[in-house]
């Protein structure tokens, strides 16, 4: 199932993503994330994992994909690594994982609301009881810099 | 790809950008996409106040491009209205002194920003300056993060104090308490030195008892003739 605020053809039921009231405890097996987790705002967040958490059966898993890794941006930016869409790796490179790169004009929504690590994400997760089955660095589409985190992490059962 | 290749598509860019300027937009290649959006303009000068001949204004942002104005100056009672700080049309061209900011550069949407720093040039007197305090410096931050983080001898800044330089106040759900930008010397220097200013003086400093290190830019640049 499609969730989204937005409706369109691929949008299966449409709400807010941190408010599921129309499924019930434990019932889903899995729930993927695209482009959602930095995005929303820290207290947004913590609440969505938490609702997401109880809609999720026992071992049900919540994916989290390319989640921008603040450790490896950072270091990226200090080592003058090459960049993705500039020579190097400079500040313009990090406002796309740091901010959110949100272009064209105001656009709140694409704003990246939050910084996140390796540590920060397990914690987070694991504080509303998840298990993190898996966590690693990832590169978004041919990045030559594995900039982004996978996590995937499981409702302790 | 052969060079003549490269040419010729650089300057169907120039072109592309070029006709979209005229139409007051401009183009950008952004991670997973190419977006056209207006291009940052300074407004116009309409019905204007009367001001003394030397004045300044000091900019708190409120919410959005929306904040406070406060207008000082010889021989005038000090006064204050709120406004979009983007568009400033009550203040005439080339009027103002010092347009001295709190809190404001940083936490406007980049493209607002961009129309801010012509806008205040447009109305700034030739030489005229622009007073930033406390833009924070990514550099320094990224620094003492990494330092920190191997155990070197960093000012100990982890991700939450890094953030809060980057990003400000994220316990609450409005962007309006966010920080919408990174920056840098070289960053803040081209982009002030592109809407028309130079720059008198770029100095890291420590803003916040505690600080191990400098970790803001204060800047002051003056409208170029």
């Amino acid at each position: 199932m499609n969730v989204d605020i937005v409706p369109s053809a691929a949008t299966d039921i449409v709400t807010n993503v941190r408010e599921l009231p129309m499924l019930a405890d434990g019932t889903v097996d899995e729930i993927r994330l695209s482009a959602v987790y930095e995005h929303l705002y820290r207290p947004e967040r913590l609440e969505a994992i938490r609702e997401w958490h109880r809609v999720l059966r026992p071992g049900g898993m919540l994916h989290i994909s390319y989640v921008p890794d603040f450790d490896v941006i950072a270091r990226a930016f200090l080592d003058h690594r090459p960049g993705i869409l500039h020579e190097t790796f400079n500040f313009e490179e990090v406002f796309l994982y740091s901010h959110g790169g949100y272009l064209p004009h105001h656009a709140p929504e694409q704003l990246h609301k939050d910084l996140f690590n390796d540590r920060s994400l397990r914690s987070e997760l694991e504080a509303v009881g998840y298990e993190v089955a898996s966590l690693e660095n990832v590169c978004y589409r041919d990045e030559p810099i594995p900039l982004n985190l996978n996590v995937v992490a499981r409702k302790r059962a | 790809m052969s060079g003549a290749t490269v040419q010729s598509n650089s300057s169907v860019k120039r072109l592309i950008r070029k006709v979209l300027g005229w139409a007051g937009l401009e183009i950008y290649g952004a991670r997973g996409g190419v977006y056209v959006c207006r291009a940052p303009r300074a407004g116009r000068a309409g019905r204007t106040r009367s001001l003394p001949a030397s004045c300044r204004l000091h900019l708190r942002l409120k919410e959005a491009e929306q904040g406070f104005v406060e207008i000082t100056g010889d021989g005038m009672v000090p006064s204050e209205f709120e406004s979009s700080l983007v568009r400033l049309p009550s203040i005439p061209d080339g009027s103002v002194e010092e347009i001295r900011l709190s809190g404001v550069y940083e936490f406007l949407f980049r493209q607002d920003r961009r129309s801010v720093i012509l806008e205040w040039r447009r109305i700034l007197v030739h030489g005229g300056a622009l007073v930033i305090r406390g833009l924070p410096d990514f550099e320094a931050i990224a620094t003492q993060y990494v330092q920190a983080a191997e155990g070197g001898a960093g000012g100990g800044l982890d991700l939450e104090h890094v953030l809060k330089y980057t990003h400000g106040d994220v316990t609450k759900a409005s962007s309006d308490q966010l920080r919408k930008d990174v920056f840098t010397a070289e960053s803040v220097t081209a982009e002030l030195r592109g809407a028309g200013y130079e720059i008198a003086s770029i100095e890291r400093v420590q803003h916040e008892l505690g600080e191990s290190a400098p970790l803001w830019l204060d800047v002051l640049a003056r409208r170029r003739d």
